[in-house]
């Protein structure tokens, strides 16, 4: 280059030679390597999912997954060897992941006081649908909203419409709700 | 700028507005990677969906993700772990200069690929023919009776999960033709190459999204 001071970047660092890169070819044994591990946890995916490992089923299934996804970022996708500002934006979006679900599954604990509040959820969806196999098989009605109201109401449970969950009207005094509403 | 560049040091392929082919090379690297992490963020929407769903429903996943075929699924992940293998390899072939080598392990990636979608007609004609289908699409068919009543649920995550990720897959077949007609024309060199990793990385997100998709649609306990 010339005298002034005029400076060459690449990723932020100065560079000298115009051609200069910071290529790294990974040996062929690397890339084969990887590729048998994944099939062999790939089998261990099959493995866990067949144990009986109860309430760890999920997060070890998880885990496994985890450590696939990994070695397919960290090699195939050669994270491991490139400019780490790659690896933070690619990081990043599993950290903004892992926020998204954090706070939906958070509020979603809290979900179990609303639901007692106003007598709606699971355990009541569940009598409403036992009452449904009770009836005749109804085709396309069965699963049908206004079917379900009926149910509801004839098992005395209110629907959200009707019991001021969506309106709003009732009041949510914590004290009052405890002894339920209805 | 740099009008001190002579034109022999300066390779025809780096656009006016780049100081020199490794800043080229980056910069096309960086807006692949924002865009993978998009894609990452679009399907975690999905991968929360069905979390929630798992949660609410877990007898109910449990039953009906039992008529998912867990062998025709295993296939499909290791057809695609395979593929990403060969991109993998193809990216390397191009490093090194080796072209025919390249255009043989595009080819393969793009093959494991058809056959990928081949699995998935199968087993989507199978869940149509069924009628495990999501909404009021559902029908119970003769040996179904047992099923759950929100089991359209399942099957509606099923269908938008690896109904999006299909896509993809479409979409990363396109891409990889494009790709391996390029190398067919000898537009790639061992300096020039960042359009065979940025397709290679496109696909290897693809194979991602399905490493976790796996477990949990057809592996459920």
């Amino acid at each position: 280059m010339s005298n002034d001071t005029h400076y060459v970047y690449l990723n932020g660092q100065k560079v000298h030679d115009v051609h200069e890169s910071h290529e790294h070819v990974s040996p062929q044994w690397l890339y084969g390597g990887v590729f048998a591990a994944l099939l062999v946890l790939t089998g261990v995916t099959y493995l866990v999912s067949f144990a009986d490992l109860g309430v760890l089923s999920l997060p070890v299934a998880m885990a496994v997954a985890v450590v696939k996804a990994s070695l397919v970022a960290a090699f195939f996708m050669h994270l491991l060897f490139e400019d780490r500002f790659y690896s933070f934006i690619f990081v990043t979006s599993f950290a903004l992941i892992g926020l998204f679900f954090g706070i939906i599954l958070f509020d979603m604990a809290s979900t179990a006081e609303v639901v007692e509040e106003h007598q709606i959820g699971a355990p009541r969806e569940n009598e409403v649908r036992k009452k449904l196999d009770e009836a005749p098989a109804m085709g396309a009605e069965r699963t049908h909203p206004s079917t379900i109201d009926k149910l509801r109401n004839e098992l005395g449970y209110g629907n959200p419409a009707s019991n001021g969950f969506i309106s709003g009207e009732e009041k949510h005094d914590e004290g009052e709700a405890a002894h339920g509403g209805h | 700028m740099s009008s001190t560049h002579s034109h022999s040091e300066r390779p025809a392929w780096v656009a006016h507005h780049f100081d020199t082919p490794g800043q080229q090379v980056s910069s096309a690297k960086l807006g692949m990677w924002l865009f993978l992490s998009t894609e990452m963020l679009m399907f975690s929407g999905l991968f929360l969906a069905y979390f929630i769903i798992r949660q609410l429903h877990p007898e109910m996943v449990l039953v009906a993700s039992n008529e998912l075929n867990k062998v025709l699924g295993g296939v499909n992940t290791i057809v695609l772990i395979t593929s990403s293998y060969t991109a993998a390899m193809a990216v390397r072939s191009a490093q090194t200069g080796e072209q025919k080598a390249l255009q043989r392990y595009l080819l393969v990636t793009i093959a494991c690929a058809f056959i990928f979608m081949g699995v998935k007609y199968v087993e989507y004609s199978a869940k149509i023919s069924h009628g495990l289908l999501p909404w009021n699409f559902y029908e119970v068919h003769h040996g179904y009776e047992h099923m759950p009543d929100l089991a359209p649920m399942f099957f509606g995550i099923y269908f938008a999960m690896t109904g999006l990720h299909g896509v993809h897959v479409l979409v990363g077949i396109g891409v990889l033709t494009w790709i391996y007609f390029r190398a067919r024309r000898g537009e790639f060199s061992s300096e020039n190459y960042v359009a065979v990793e940025n397709a290679a990385l496109y696909w290897h997100i693809v194979d991602l999204v399905w490493i976790f998709l796996f477990p949990l649609l057809y592996l459920v306990k």
